[in-house]
């Protein structure tokens, strides 16, 4: 590709983007991506999820004293890296205590250096987000649900996953009518 | 003839062995199903740190049983010793016995008889080796608590109170729910969700 040509394609890329923000045509763009351990509460989450619609949304659910979120984690950054630009968004909510929001999380985030957007949980009742989020999930974690292109929330994950489980979950849903 | 009497009693004595061995080395004996609020707890046995057996009717209080299951490595559980240490000194002599119970994994025995050592638990703490009795409860995390009233009726399940960085509220949520039992009262918060840190099982 010519150095001339770069940048109308980027004008191209952005203006397209914008238009399908706007609009709603499919499939819209992810929102930007903040690695930043932004806070998010109950609402702000679901503003979020709906805001993707459009797109297939993982949301996953952790923190760095979970040892099998951690583990998990690596597996979350490669689904996310794979499959971004067919339609995936991912979100990250640690349910880490505020407190260590500035350095557990950071510190982990700095690591695992992820490319989807990250949030930490507000302060307040654990036990109103859970059931918010799903009265079905008990609050153990990791939790992973994942929405369809409509909005749709379709499976419900209440253990690690590995990224072949998540991609045979996630594949269907991409491939779907859009 | 005599060859096979010989044959007989070696069959007998291991059968014999197998049958002891089985039942020292099955691990506990657990219910089957899930019990849920409002239903009798089913008897099962765990052993104690020291491998002891403890059957829950050998361990119920008079007036009830609390059981928490705990960790030795997960914050959160260990954010609540102290207040669980409260529970079973302010409980044990109204009549309620507290029973906590280790289901994880990657926790050996010796480590949990350590734990509760250095963080001075005093009430009894059982192992779940195969996590069958945390399968029955359908306990996910630690802490996670269960109340049984004196007929072994589970009345409580979930969190001791609303946060483990708060040692202020002391047990509060669940304070209530055991001064209502002792009270003769329904109880009327019968648990909000437990947060914790997910149960290591077996497989």
């Amino acid at each position: 590709m010519s150095g001339k040509r770069a940048p109308g394609l980027v004008l191209a890329i952005l203006l397209a983007t914008t238009l399908g923000a706007c609009s709603g045509s499919e499939p819209s763009a992810p929102l930007p991506i903040t690695t930043a351990a932004e806070w998010i509460d109950l609402a702000g989450l679901e503003q979020r999820i709906e805001a993707e619609r459009g797109r297939v949304v993982v949301v996953n659910f952790w923190a760095t004293w979970c040892e099998p979120c951690r583990e998990e984690f690596p597996d979350l950054v490669a689904l996310d890296r794979r499959y971004r630009a067919r339609g995936l968004t991912f979100l990250s909510v640690s349910l880490d205590d505020p407190a260590e929001r500035d350095t557990q999380v950071k510190k982990f985030l700095a690591e695992q250096k992820p490319s989807f957007a990250v949030f930490v949980k507000t302060a307040g009742d654990p036990d109103q987000f859970i059931n918010g989020v799903d009265p079905a999930w008990s609050g153990v974690l990791p939790a992973t649900f994942i929405y369809d292109r409509q909005g749709q929330r379709r499976h419900a994950i209440f253990q690690p996953q590995t990224l072949a489980q998540l991609e045979q979950r996630i594949q269907p849903l991409l491939s779907s009518s859009q | 003839m005599r060859r096979m009497g010989i044959f007989a009693v070696v069959v007998v004595i291991l059968a014999g062995a197998a049958a002891l061995g089985w039942r020292v080395y099955s691990g506990p004996a657990a219910p089957a199903g899930q019990v849920a609020l409002g239903q009798a707890v089913a008897d099962f046995t765990l052993p104690d740190t020291n491998g002891q057996q403890h059957s829950l009717a050998s361990l119920k209080g008079e007036k009830g049983t609390l059981l928490i299951f705990i960790a030795t490595q997960c914050p959160y559980s260990n954010a609540y010793n102290q207040r669980m240490e409260a529970l079973h000194r302010d409980y044990n002599a109204r009549g309620i016995r507290l029973v906590g119970i280790n289901p994880n994994k990657t926790e050996p025995a010796e480590e949990v008889r350590s734990h509760a050592q250095q963080n001075g638990l005093t009430f009894i703490v059982l192992k779940d080796p195969d996590n069958r009795i945390a399968d029955y409860f359908g306990a996910s995390v630690t802490p996670e608590t269960y109340l049984l009233d004196a007929g072994n009726v589970l009345r409580y399940h979930g969190r001791l109170d609303a946060d483990h960085k708060d040692a202020g509220l002391n047990s509060g949520e669940l304070r209530q729910a055991l001064e209502e039992l002792l009270g003769g009262q329904a109880i009327a918060n019968t648990g909000k969700k437990a947060f914790g840190c997910t149960i290591k099982r077996v497989g």
